[in-house]
């Protein structure tokens, strides 16, 4: 590091080693683009840009997979699980971080039984007790429970973020008279916001994302998630390449996007919230 | 007040259906007509049914590809880079390598499966540079589905694994890597004295995020291979799926639901406590 | 994606002290045996040939590739009644026989149901008996054998027997396809007679640098040669067609399947199958089939319509060979069964669409067009045209003749619910992998079959 050359010579490697993780990364998704581009039908190579990029292949995998009608329903899902989750999630954070809550031990203890569970080891019951509520193949089925699910991490999430909160503000809050709402609307929640925005953004990939929800509680392949719904347009156009390829870039998109407009936000809070 | 909107959503839909998974899987069910006492039947079969034991061993190999890669490669990138400083690149390379993390598992399923079909990137990279001899369809292969399988994980994970190893990395004092430079330590000297007990932490979280994903994987597995080729790549989670929806054996499924469900608890167990601050 | 969190950890010890009493709290919360719900009946008590007049809806879910025909059907079927409106959903085939129990179960079942097994289903009540129908629309005067497979007797377990659980347009049939330039190129001008006609043919493929045979490994193609190899080396269908209608004791474990898993395996070894077989699945088989890949494509029926639209007169079609010129042919056949979940709110309605499209001569012609099958019906009613000499000509005239001499056989794959996915499938990929001998292909098929039975 104290040598000039050296110091460049580094910089060289470290550039070199970023850029083959990178690369690493994105293959895949550009494999993907390029044999989305590829005439239909046809059997294109892993990695090449054709010659006559086929841009219309998004726009019949788009009617081919009834993304539209997918699309409508993973929006409503989203809509359905995110806020009231979010909300959720952030009063029972506050609650157990900076009121004390009777029995708070308790819920904590049965939240981290929680945190670690496989949907799978979930998923048979569910399906009974959803059919039993007569919900099966709406999309409550699948909105209910995943919000039941996300709680664990959510609150926890939000409770580490209330707890580090500074007290002062609140102390001089209390001696003023302030109730806990009051606390929590003016001052503790605000102060929040940032924690409260990555953990909106973590739903929506978790709702976004999710697969076997929606497969297993919801009959009707158009009223799944996108990502559920996915499964199902393989399934038929397995050797349409170009199609399936340009389907699957279609339903990456939302996700890619939400990232990428959040990522500065999203990235920052995901790290300093996973070693906090 | 606070809590109870949570702990009533939280209770219904996790509490209550785990509790009826352990009780469940007492019973032989084919979840319509009545049910029987099973007693640890569907218990005792877990481990006496190959297919059943095979996808639990399946699941441990792939916290290999999850898990062990991805914090190995991820610890000498960080130590040979130290820190991602600010910076337009830097930012560039932090977001790109957590791209994988934010798609949809499905959809990385299906692009790997081209990646790894007969006229996938794989085969066309290896004929590229003469070793046509090597390519084979990847996920229909005895041998190598598995690890193709690992792979996918492999890729989901490393991104992640690097900007958050690397994030701490940066956190380190940059004092105790002069020190360790003054007592005449090598670079590898270095890495077991500072780099490594200083990233504790972001180990611990790594690996218990990533394992948790290899215990549990489902999507990927099911896109990709549906646990062929023969049972070469069955895992739990598909396993329990199957069980429940094409075999209706209700029991049996909600056993191997708790046991991966205390596993990934036993497993995650010694981690968490690798991570704890001393 | 979840991330671990860590700021209870001086606690965390004794919170999982008190977790436990609180997972004990929900488990007795649950207690109680499970599925204890009342019996469905599933005898309709009176059943009307009559749709009346008030508006019905009746819905129709079928795997996807199926889609165009019943939506021809519905449409043909709107016509007459116009009251009906027929709305069909498809679902990717193995999404649906895995769901089909939980679909038919749930609160919004569909009207009408494709079915490959019947599982459980007959035993839990989940099925309409169509009995009374039958009786009603007078099948019961058609030719029976065309309903065997789709009787269920009392204890909702034997097969052929009992009470009519589903009926369908038409029959699947499963031979071999052979690509006629490449055929010549090894000499062979006219279908093989017998097996080892046929494996003298393979032979001459492979030494001509030519795939001798297309196969999807991937999902269950491999188990077609194996049954009919099977039924070849037994010398008879009686041992697998008790096993499929799961007759009391029946077992497959004989040394007939052993053979035919040694001769699949052989094949194997000596390369006559493509070396992906195990993730070639059934959309790219013919594909590359059609491309030209592979001299020989064992499959069935359903095909014949996309190879003859791929390429006129470039591909023929033919009965897997017996033993020994003279010997029976024999094939394995399917109805492509619909059945009427007993939850259906408009069963006269589906049943009326059930005897519609067994009947209708246009509806008939429908489905040998777009799908391959050749429909049963009455005795009397005409065979649906198809050009003389295509491919589709050709399968239904192997229909016609298999049906005379008795030479029809069910599926091994429809035995029971999960023979397919979770034993057929997995133990033939093993078997050309070379993962497994014979003797335990054998052994772990029977034991596949037993487990599911004990269900």
């Amino acid at each position: 590091m104290s040598a000039g050359s050296s110091t460049v010579h580094q910089g060289i490697s470290r550039a070199v080693i970023l850029v083959a993780l990178m690369l690493f990364a994105v293959l895949p998704l550009l494999s993907m683009l390029t044999a989305a581009l590829a005439p239909q039908n046809s059997t294109p190579p892993g990695l090449a840009w054709p010659e006559d990029p086929q841009w219309n292949n998004f726009v019949d995998a788009w009617t081919a997979a009834n993304l539209s009608a997918l699309f409508r329903s993973s929006v409503l899902i989203v809509l359905g699980v995110v806020p009231a989750a979010v909300a959720m999630a952030t009063a029972a954070g506050y609650g157990l971080a900076q009121l004390n809550i009777p029995g708070g031990k308790l819920v904590n203890a049965l939240l981290l039984v929680g945190l670690t569970l496989p949907f799978e080891a979930l998923i048979t019951p569910l399906y009974y007790n959803i059919r039993s509520m007569g919900l099966l193949g709406t999309r409550w089925a699948v909105i209910l429970p995943l919000i039941g699910l996300l709680m664990p991490f959510g609150v926890f999430w939000m409770r580490s973020s209330f707890l580090t909160a500074e007290t002062a503000l609140t102390e001089a809050a209390k001696i003023d008279g302030a109730n806990p709402w009051q606390i929590f609307r003016q001052i503790q929640l605000p102060l929040a916001v940032p924690a409260v925005s990555a953990l909106t953004i973590l739903f929506f990939l978790a709702t976004w994302n999710q697969y076997l929800l929606p497969l297993v509680l919801i009959d009707d392949p158009t009223m799944r998630t996108v990502a559920g719904g996915l499964g199902a347009f393989q399934g038929e156009h397995g050797t349409n390449i170009a199609l399936l390829c340009a389907g699957s870039l279609l339903i990456i998109a939302p996700s890619l996007i939400v990232f990428l407009f959040f990522q500065r936000h999203f990235v920052r809070a995901l790290l300093q919230g996973a070693v906090k | 007040m606070w809590v109870a909107p949570a702990l009533i959503m939280y209770s219904v839909f996790v509490l209550y259906p785990l509790g009826q998974s352990v009780q469940f899987s007492f019973y032989k069910w084919d979840g319509i007509g009545p049910a029987t006492p099973a007693g640890l039947d569907n218990w005792r079969a877990i481990f006496t049914e190959p297919e059943l034991f095979g996808s639990v061993i399946n699941a441990f190999i792939l916290i290999i590809f999850y898990t062990a890669l991805p914090v190995s490669l991820g610890l000498v990138t960080a130590s040979l880079i130290r820190e991602l400083r600010v910076g337009t690149f830097n930012t560039a390379a932090r977001v790109v390598l957590f791209i994988p993390q934010v798609l949809p598992p499905v959809a990385a399923g299906i692009a790997w499966t081209w990646m790894f079909s007969t006229e996938g990137l794989v085969n066309q990279a290896l004929r590229a540079v003469g070793l046509e001899s090597l390519t084979r369809a990847w996920l229909g292969d005895f041998t190598f589905a598995l690890p193709a399988v690992g792979v996918i994980g492999f890729w989901l994970s490393l991104g992640f694994c690097t900007v958050l190893l690397l994030s701490g990395i940066g956190k380190i004092d940059p004092s105790l890597y002069e020190a360790a430079r003054l007592d005449g330590a090598g670079r590898i000297a270095e890495f077991f004295a500072v780099t490594l007990p200083g990233l504790r932490q972001e180990i611990a979280v790594c690996a218990t995020i990533t394992t948790i994903a290899a215990l549990a994987s489902f999507d990927v597995v099911q896109i990709a291979t549906q646990g062929g080729p023969g049972y070469q790549t069955m895992v739990p989670g598909v396993e329990i799926y199957r069980l429940t929806f094409l075999e209706q054996r209700i029991g049996q499924a909600s056993a191997l639901a708790v046991f991966l469900a205390a596993l990934v608890l036993l497993v995650i167990w010694p981690i968490q406590r690798i991570g704890r601050h001393e | 994606m979840r991330t671990s969190k860590t700021p209870s950890r001086p606690s965390r010890r004794t919170s999982y002290r008190i977790a436990l009493p609180a997972i004990l709290a929900a488990l007795l919360a649950s207690c109680g045996a499970p599925g204890a719900q009342s019996p469905l009946s599933d005898t309709p008590e009176t059943v009307s040939t009559s749709i009346g007049d008030a508006p019905v809806t009746l819905k129709v879910l079928v795997s996807t590739p199926d889609v165009p025909l019943y939506e021809e059907l519905g449409a043909a079927f709107q016509t007459k009644h116009p009251n009906v409106t027929v709305q069909v959903t498809g679902e990717d085939f193995n999404n649906l026989t895995t769901n089909v129990p939980r679909l038919i179960s749930g609160t919004e079942v569909p009207d009408l149901v494709r079915l490959a097994s019947f599982g459980n289903l007959v035993k839990d009540h989940l099925l309409t008996n169509l009995d009374p129908y039958a009786e009603a629309y007078g099948w019961t005067e058609w030719p029976q054998s065309q309903f065997a497979s789709t009787r269920v007797a009392d204890d909702g377990r034997q097969r052929g027997t009992g009470h009519l659980y589903g009926a369908g347009p038409g029959f699947g049939l499963t031979g071999v396809y052979y690509n006629k330039s490449l055929a010549a190129q090894i000499g062979m001008t006219e279908p093989p007679a017998t097996l080892s006609a046929f494996e003298s043919s393979l032979e001459k493929a492979k030494n001509a640098g030519l795939l001798p045979i297309m196969v999807n490994g991937k999902d269950g193609g491999l188990a077609y040669p194996l049954q009919n190899l099977q039924m070849n080396y037994a010398g008879s269908t009686q041992v697998v067609q008790d096993w499929n209608y799961n007759k009391q004791g029946a077992s497959i474990d004989t040394s007939a399947l052993v053979d035919a898993a040694a001769t699949l395996k052989g094949w194997s070894e000596d390369g006559y199958l493509p070396e992906d077989v195990n993730s070639i699945d059934q959309t790219q088989a013919p594909a590359r089939f059609a491309e030209g890949e592979g001299v020989f494509f064992p499959s069935g029926n359903w095909q014949a319509p996309t190879l003859q639209g791929a390429g006129k007169d470039e591909f023929g079609f033919f009965l897997f060979p017996p033993e020994e010129v003279g010997d029976p042919f024999t094939a394995m056949t399917a109805a492509g069964v619909l059945a009427i979940p007993a939850k259906s709110e408009q069963r006269d309605a589906a049943a009326a669409f059930l005897n519609f499209i067994q009947t209708d001569t246009d509806a008939r012609q429908s489905t040998l067009d777009l799908l391959g099958l050749p429909p049963a019906g009455p005795s009397d009613a005409p065979m649906p045209d198809s050009e003389p000499g295509s491919l589709v000509a050709s399968t239904v005239e192997s229909f016609q003749a298999l049906l005379d001499s008795d030479g029809l056989v069910d599926f091994m794959s429809n035995s029971t619910a999960s023979m397919h996915a979770n034993t057929l499938v997995p133990q033939t990929q093993l078997l050309v992998g070379g993962k497994t001998t014979p003797a335990e292909f054998s052994t772990a098929i029977q034991d596949g079959y037993e487990n599911d039975a004990e269900q």
